[in-house]
């Protein structure tokens, strides 16, 4: 009889060995992504909805909670251009643009462009997240909330990031679904 | 009375000619052997035992052991050649599942296998069932997410078929990249889908139940 002694495995060879095969046994992979049509739908910024800018219940209207307990109030942005970025930690090009946009808000700040954040993201993921890659600019968070406002600024989809360039008198100048790129932000720093 | 007859039966097998082995020492040897693929290589018990009969060389039609008794040589084995690094492997693995859980907190996500269960190595993948109103909420908050997934048909615990969302997931603390499954249900399917097995272990657990096992260790 085969005792389990015998059987003592060659320890593992290293961290690449036989990982990472699925270990699901299916019918194939079947398209991940939605169709091109529906993309380039999900990709487009659509009309912002009444009131979102201006009114009762409006963006600068609103106060959020920061990852340390602060508040924050939109209408302290009131007056000068403002990039406002809606993120999650779980999103990869959310996270791989924040190093660029902490960048903007450095060179930008002194010139009166402003830069915040609107984690849509769990409180203590973001609190992790932000030791890890601590940002200049203030970051505030939103639940539902967060997705709402975003829908409301014609990104019917919910898709992150999502970034809006709005000017010193609360109107919209620009929208960026998606990654930002540093010609783009160069541009974006001339709006006002 | 049957169970007494049962052990001596075991016990003569076990004693008896080696040119013989009884069914009870094959499946025992099949335990084991698939033991060792579970816990070495991430393994299913299902696949676990089909390929530990390749490796011994038995025919493809020999009666395999049951999974309570795969279960029993997973914990033998972890107990013999991983108690040293097993744990904290499994703890990473389960902070890992805790975060992915959170972040899919609308779709009721429960923790399954082995990282549930107790028996995960740094080489298991996470099994994560979402049980959803919309079953393409959760593929849709990956894609707003804009999070890589691949998406196959598997055959879930209800006997249908269901969809797993695949994600590649780096874990820090193991210093690689874990497979991450979310299984999508049906919020239907959420009923009597906590209910013990016969060892009075529950299948899966909430974000609280995962969340109870970190404090635990």
């Amino acid at each position: 009889m085969t005792s389990i002694e015998s059987q003592r495995p060659e320890p593992p060879s290293g961290p690449s060995r036989t990982r990472r095969r699925w270990l699901l046994s299916g019918a194939g992979v079947l398209a991940a992504a939605a169709g091109a049509g529906l993309a380039w739908w999900r990709l487009q910024p659509h009309a912002v909805a009444p009131g979102a800018l201006d009114g009762p219940g409006d963006l600068w209207s609103r106060v959020f909670e920061q990852p340390d307990g602060a508040s924050l109030a939109m209408q302290s942005f009131r007056g000068k251009p403002l990039l406002l970025n809606f993120w999650a930690t779980w999103c990869p090009p959310c996270v791989e643009e924040l190093p660029l946009l902490d960048r903007f808000y450095r060179e930008n700040a002194s010139k009166g462009f402003q830069v915040a954040g609107i984690a849509i993201d769990q409180a203590a993921a973001v609190r992790s997240f932000l030791t890890r890659m601590p940002l200049g600019f203030p970051v505030a968070l939103a639940g539902s909330e967060g997705i709402e406002l975003v829908k409301s600024l014609g990104n019917l989809a919910g898709g992150l990031p999502f970034s809006v360039v709005l000017g010193g008198d609360g109107r919209l100048l620009h929208r960026k679904m998606g990654k930002v790129s540093e010609a783009e932000l160069a541009q974006w720093a001339l709006l006002r | 009375m049957e169970l007494a007859g049962k052990g001596t039966l075991g016990e003569l097998g076990g004693a008896g000619n080696a040119e013989y082995p009884s069914m009870d020492d094959t499946a025992h040897e099949i335990a084991q052997t698939a033991a060792r693929l579970v816990v070495e290589e991430g393994l299913e018990y299902g696949p676990a035992k089909r390929r530990a009969l390749k490796v011994l060389g038995l025919p493809v039609r020999t009666a395999l052991p049951d999974n309570d008794r795969v279960d029993d040589a997973v914990r033998e084995y972890i107990a013999l050649f991983c108690a040293d690094t097993q744990p904290g492997e499994l703890a990473a693995l389960r902070r890992l599942a805790l975060v992915w859980m959170e972040r899919l907190d609308p779709f009721r996500p429960h923790l399954g296998g082995a990282v549930w269960q107790g028996t995960a190595t740094r080489w298991s993948d996470i099994y994560i069932q979402l049980f959803c109103d919309d079953p393409k909420s959760a593929e849709i908050a990956l894609i707003n997410h804009q999070v890589d997934y691949d998406v196959r048909a598997v055959n879930g615990f209800n006997g249908e078929t269901v969809d797993a969302l695949s994600l590649h997931v780096r874990c820090p603390e193991l210093g690689e990249s874990v497979g991450v499954h979310l299984l999508v249900y049906d919020h239907d399917d959420l009923r009597g889908a906590l209910k013990p097995d016969r060892r009075g272990r529950k299948p899966r657990g909430d974000l609280s139940a995962v969340r109870a096992l970190l404090a635990e260790a």
